[in-house]
């Protein structure tokens, strides 16, 4: 139509507008003249005028939706830093946009998604930001990361992920016609993405193809990981039913309890991955929900079991798959994968696969055609089934596997004794095989973290070897059984005495199975020198003979096995450069190494070892971001490193290497709440930092950290009682809070804790005599406790009596441990043994006595220094044995005997402290020594006859004293705190140089 | 009235007063404050009255021109220049709403809606919307003040009185062009549907 025939019709519209409705058919026709049309226009006119449809009609929902919608990219160009350049698509939730990042300084491609729903409550924007949290810290290849997010200006919360090209799985699986394993592995990498962030507990909750998308690479991408939940609020997704008309879900993925509104875990991505995968193998989903009553879907997904994915097959489908008929499809999908998808699908949360990663495992058993356990495995589902639900009561969940295969064992053997049941004797065989390795792997390590689990936890283990064990004696020529079975005994060593694991605490058991491991392995080796996985094997075992041979104090057989682990663990990491395991494994290496060594008192190629070891783990974390377990391991770099740096003497090193992975476990113990083992590493953290902290000399900050790793400890012991790792976690802490509180001059207190130490530490002596670690932990606690008792500050307290019987103690029990072994830090413990007592025995007034004891020490101590002359530690002790003979000599006035032991002392600490300045103990320490020899000199000056010679000697003595004084007022102006002792030995140093002046000044 | 919101009623007050005076770039610098206000009282309004809500475009347009504009300072020619900025705006909004709807048809045009879909609006009468407004394009063309009083009353919500101050024409004028656009247009909506049926 033209402007001038629309004039034209509005010039005859309008004027028999304005007359009576009964002429106006008359003028229309004359003024149309002969037009036919323009007759038929102005009267269709007339005719719409008559019903007011549209126009009036309310726009009510539209403009609601228009204006709340954040969907103007017209008026909004940016939303934070990003700067948004064109619509992408709409999802459920708001509208998605292309971005980029707005500052100029790297341009990034992101995706923004503006979320639909007025947020201003600060309830829900709180909310909103802690999952926006947790979500940001999912780190997963198969995940869309989440990058940033707020709120925007007019309060519409958004979210920026990063930015994903590709293809929904359905669309890609069909476009590309993959065949039925090819989808299979697509979807084996979903579940892995899934079962990444429900490790982080973040649940999906809307899995659907256009939610999984994979790029030309073949690579999956999950998008909008726990968004739903991150926008839903609890209404709207737990009562979708009680909405009408639009407030409806998409029910084609949402499982039974998701249509209820029940609260949604994660077996709610099972199913939907379930739907997904039948949708992916059958060409369509299991049930057709569309255009379907809210009502009818709930019926439907409740009660209707679904049509098996082999039957639902189409031509169609086929052709999608690349068969050109269905039949080969239907065989393909019949049997195991009908199982699979329907078990996923199954209507009872708890009678789907328990995790997705069961799920997962299922499809990959399938495609290596290992048995799958939806094929019917009634025990297993039994088993898991029974494991689920009594997963805190872990041993009752044992207690029911156990009791499931030794049924099957007694079979097993009757069963072979009728030849005729041949075939039933292997296929017997080979469950018990399967269970004992479900034992071992599955039951085993999915308790393994549980507090309280270490006796359940034997009690699995054993049962597997020995059934592994019987079945070994049947086959010995099976070498994939006999590596079963060295791995059986590893983990049962493991779970004996692993130190680095909850354990029993049975070193002996656990060497035991060790060498039986290494045994089985030797064996196989000599039948197949080429064995591929030889020297993984090799180190795993020769690892773990190291530590438990460290543990049993065997230092010389712990360093040859670790140096042979780190020997094995380069050239497999050479040879595997890319092998994220293989890596991991050499940083291992390293770290035990490292630790072995400085156990050993070489410190200096221990730290060398410990660095190698952490810049590998960041190497590693740094690009495998996908793995949060690797951060993991760099906080426990960090935590030996500094570790190692205190024993070395670098505290300020020390600190901040604790903080740095206090900081990392922090963070991830509070992704995961539950997981004992990361509580752990937080509370080993913080009374390691407290270490760190002390020996600053900033004690209220050390014992704070201590006491809040104390609480920590204290729960877990609580939970598993049986866990003697646990119980030595919190005697080690008792025994640090004790060593605070005898430093801040609380002894009653110290008293009080050193003996709750000593109580478990007796106990744990007691379940093993042998184990070095806690004979010496022992040692070490009655020393402590010998300090606080003897504590001569305190006269009511200064129970000298009971002090040296407890240092009596100590010294037995150090001399057993330097007995079985000579390296330096038992010696080192001896040492202290004979220092204390002597002191004690000094105090008492048994100066021959105390010298003896002192000698003893000095004699050890020279010969530790030499052999490690870098180690500062030993010169600081070299320095108090110097320091120790010296004091009493001048005491006895055997002024020359003394003087080269006080003036040793003071030149080895003149050396520390200038290597190291800022420690404010070896500071102490100089101060100290000055004043021993203003001692010594004033003493001399006392005893000399004449008077031009006691003045030379008051002036030395003088001089040593100003010396002294001048340290303390140094570290008086740093602030550093200093305890009474200290106090008043500077107190009586001023005092003494008074009575040097005076001297002086007299003619 | 807020220091801010007082600053920025003066704001508009001003750039509808260099509107009046022939200044056509202020409509650029106006949009925008009024985008905003819209979306301010739209939220405001829906997070009220969580559910059964409506939302009126004369109850909104009305509501902004209050906000957003000095009372004291203004005369009727404002008013109107604010009526026709706020109708193009709301036109435009509409449009985009649409068009990003329209484009998105789910599952062979059955209704899917998500869960979270709280505001969701039923895909046929976006496409209607859609529909509507490429119709009043072309009246545009045919005859720009019909579509300018149907801009107005529709997406303005002005009636018929405030229309005419607007167009600085008579109520009965209005009347007239209103009555036959809508009928025209009724007359395009319906073919449309039969196109498509």
């Amino acid at each position: 139509m033209t402007a001038d025939r629309y004039q034209q019709i509005k010039q005859i519209f309008q004027a028999a507008l304005d007359l009576p409705p009964g002429e106006r058919e008359s003028y229309i026709r004359g003024a149309a003249g002969g037009d036919g049309e323009l007759l038929r226009d102005v009267a269709a006119l007339f005719r719409e005028s008559e019903h007011s449809g549209l126009v009036d009609r309310t726009l009510s929902d539209i403009l609601a939706a228009a204006l709340t919608e954040p969907n103007a990219p017209a008026q909004e160009h940016a939303v934070g830093q990003y700067r948004l350049s064109r619509l992408v698509g709409k999802g459920g939730m708001g509208a998605v946009y292309e971005g980029w990042r707005a500052d100029n300084q790297f341009r990034q491609r992101v995706a923004v998604k503006l979320i639909r729903r007025g947020m201003d409550s600060d309830f829900v924007v709180e909310r909103f930001r802690q999952e926006r949290q947790i979500l940001a810290n999912l780190n997963h290849a198969g995940i869309a990361r989440l990058l940033d997010g707020g709120i925007t200006g007019d309060g519409a919360p958004y979210l920026v992920m990063e930015y994903v090209e590709g293809a929904p799985i359905d669309e890609y699986c069909r476009e590309r016609r993959l065949g039925v394993r090819e989808r299979l592995r697509l979807f084996c990498d979903v579940c892995r993405a899934v079962e990444y962030a429900h490790q982080n507990l973040v649940v999906h909750r809307d899995l659907k193809p256009s939610n999984i998308l994979v790029n030309r690479d073949g690579a999956v991408k999950l998008l909008d990981f726990g968004i739903a939940k991150l926008v839903g609020d609890d209404e709207a997704a737990s009562a979708p039913a009680t909405q009408t008309g639009v407030r409806l879900m998409t029910p084609d993925y949402a499982g039974p309890e998701q249509v209820l509104g029940q609260p949604i875990t994660t077996a709610a991505d099972v199913y939907s991955l379930g739907v997904i995968l039948y949708e992916l193998l059958a060409g369509q989903r299991p049930f057709q929900l569309e255009n379907r009553s809210l009502l009818e879907v709930q019926r439907i997904v409740l009660e209707q079991e679904p049509v098996r994915p082999s039957t639902a097959v189409t031509a169609q489908t086929a052709v999608e798959a690349g068969e050109p008929r269905p039949e080969p499809l239907r065989r393909a999908l019949s049997g195991e994968l009908d199982n699979i998808v329907l078990m996923a699908l199954r209507k009872e949360p708890e009678r789907r696969y328990a995790s997705v990663e069961q799920l997962r495992a299922d499809i990959e058993a399938h495609l290596n055609g290992l048995p799958v356990r939806a094929q019917g495995s009634t025990l297993r589902y039994r088993a898991s089934k029974a494991l689920r639900r009594h997963r805190t009561v872990a041993a009752a969940a044992a207690i029911v596997l156990i009791t499931l295969v030794t049924g099957i064992v007694v079979t097993t053997r009757e069963a072979q004794v009728a030849r005729s049941e041949r075939a039933r004797a292997e296929r017997r065989f080979n469950d018990v095989r399967r269970l004992a390795n479900a034992f071992l792997f599955d039951v085993h390590d999915s308790i393994q973290n549980l507090a309280g689990s270490t006796p359940a936890r034997e009690q699995i283990v054993r049962h597997a070897q020995t059934y592994l064990d019987s079945l070994a004696g049947e086959a010995a020529g099976d070498a994939s059984l006999q590596r079963e079975l060295a791995s059986a005994y590893i983990k049962l060593g493991d779970v004996q005495g692993h130190p680095s694991t909850a354990n029993l605490g049975d070193l002996p058991g656990a060497l035991a199975s060790y060498r039986r491991a290494q045994e089985i392995f030797e064996a196989i080796w000599a039948r197949q020198p080429d064995d591929p996985g030889r020297n993984r094997d090799a180190s795993r075992v020769f690892s773990r003979l190291g530590e438990i041979q460290s543990a049993m104090g065997d230092t010389a057989g712990a360093l040859a096995s670790h140096r042979r682990v780190l020997e094995l663990d380069q050239a497999d990491a050479a040879a595997r450069p890319s092998d994220l395991k293989a890596q991991l494994e050499l940083a291992s290496s390293y770290s035990r190494l490292a630790t072995t060594l400085a156990d050993a008192g070489n410190l200096g190629e221990a730290v060398t070892l410990s660095r190698r070891s952490l810049e590998l783990r960041e190497r590693l974390a740094s690009t495998h971001t996908d793995d949060a377990e690797l951060l993991d391991s760099v906080a426990v770099s960090y935590n030996d490193l500094g570790v190692l740096s205190l024993k070395a003497g670098a505290t300020a090193d020390g600190i901040e290497y604790q903080k740095k992975s206090l900081a990392i476990r922090e963070r991830r113990s509070a992704e995961r709440p539950h997981d004992a083992r990361l509580r752990r590493s937080v509370a080993v953290s913080m009374a390691t930092l407290g270490d760190a902290q002390a020996q600053t000399g900033d004690l209220a900050s050390a014992l704070e950290s201590v006491r809040k790793a104390e609480q920590v400890f204290e729960a877990l012991a609580a939970a598993d009682p049986k866990d003697s790792r646990a119980q030595r976690d919190l005697a080690l802490t008792y025994k640090k809070a004790g060593d605070l509180l005898t430093y801040l001059n609380r002894p009653a207190e110290a008293i009080a804790v050193y003996r709750r130490a000593v109580s478990i530490r007796e106990d744990l002596v007691k379940r093993d005599p042998a184990n070095a670690t806690w004979l010496r932990d022992l040692m070490v606690v009655y020393n402590d406790i010998g300090d606080a008792l003897g504590n001569p500050t305190f006269p009511n307290l200064g129970d000298r009596a009971g002090a040296l019987a407890q240092y009596r103690r100590g010294l037995t029990l150090a001399e057993r441990l330097a007995k079985d072994d000579a390296g330096a830090e038992s010696r080192a413990d001896l040492w202290v043994s004979y220092n204390k007592i002597g002191q004690m025995v000094e105090l008492a007034g048994d100066a021959s006595a105390a010298l003896a004891e002192y000698k003893k020490g000095y004699a050890l101590m020279e010969a530790l220094a030499k052999e490690d002359a870098s180690n500062t530690r030993r010169g600081r002790e070299l320095a108090i044995s110097h320091e120790l003979i010296g004091r009493l000599l001048t005491g006895q006035r055997d002024f020359d005997a003394a003087q080269p032991h006080l003036e040793q002392s003071a030149a080895q600490r003149e050396r520390l402290a200038s290597l190291d300045p800022e420690d404010a103990d070896l500071c102490k320490d100089v101060a100290l020594a000055y004043g021993n020899l203003g001692d010594l000199f004033r003493g001399k000056a006392e005893r000399a006859p004449l008077a031009v010679e006691r003045r030379e000697l008051a002036a030395a003595a003088a001089g040593w004293y100003e010396r002294s004084e001048q340290e303390w007022r140094r570290l008086r102006e740093r602030k550093v705190m200093l305890d009474s002792a200290h106090t008043d030995r500077a107190a009586e140093i001023a005092r003494h140089l008074q009575w040097c002046r005076t001297t002086l000044a007299k003619p | 009235m807020t220091a801010a919101e007082a600053q920025q009623a003066q704001q508009v007050t001003q750039l509808l007063g260099e509107l009046a005076s022939g200044d056509r770039s202020a409509v650029h610098r106006l949009l925008p404050l009024v985008y905003a206000e819209l979306r301010r009282i739209a939220s405001r309004r829906l997070s009220r009255e969580r559910s059964g809500h409506t939302l009126q475009a004369t109850a909104l347009v009305h509501e902004a021109y209050l906000r957003l504009v000095d009372q004291r300072k203004t005369d009727w020619r404002n008013r109107a220049h604010f009526f026709g900025v706020a109708a193009q705006l709301m036109r435009h909004i509409l449009l985009d709403y649409a068009k990003t709807h329209g484009a998105a048809k789910r599952g062979g045009g059955a209704l899917r809606v998500t869960l979270d879909e709280s505001m969701a609006v039923d895909s046929v009468r976006v496409e209607e919307l859609l529909v509507l407004d490429e119709a009043l394009s072309r009246l545009e063309r045919l005859d720009p003040q019909q579509a300018r009083v149907v801009e107005l009353r529709y997406y303005g919500g002005l009636n018929v009185q405030e229309t005419a101050e607007a167009l600085g024409v008579s109520t009965a004028t209005v009347k007239r062009e209103w009555a036959m656009a809508r009928a025209w247009l009724h007359a395009e909506l319906a073919r449309n549907q039969e196109r498509s049926a």
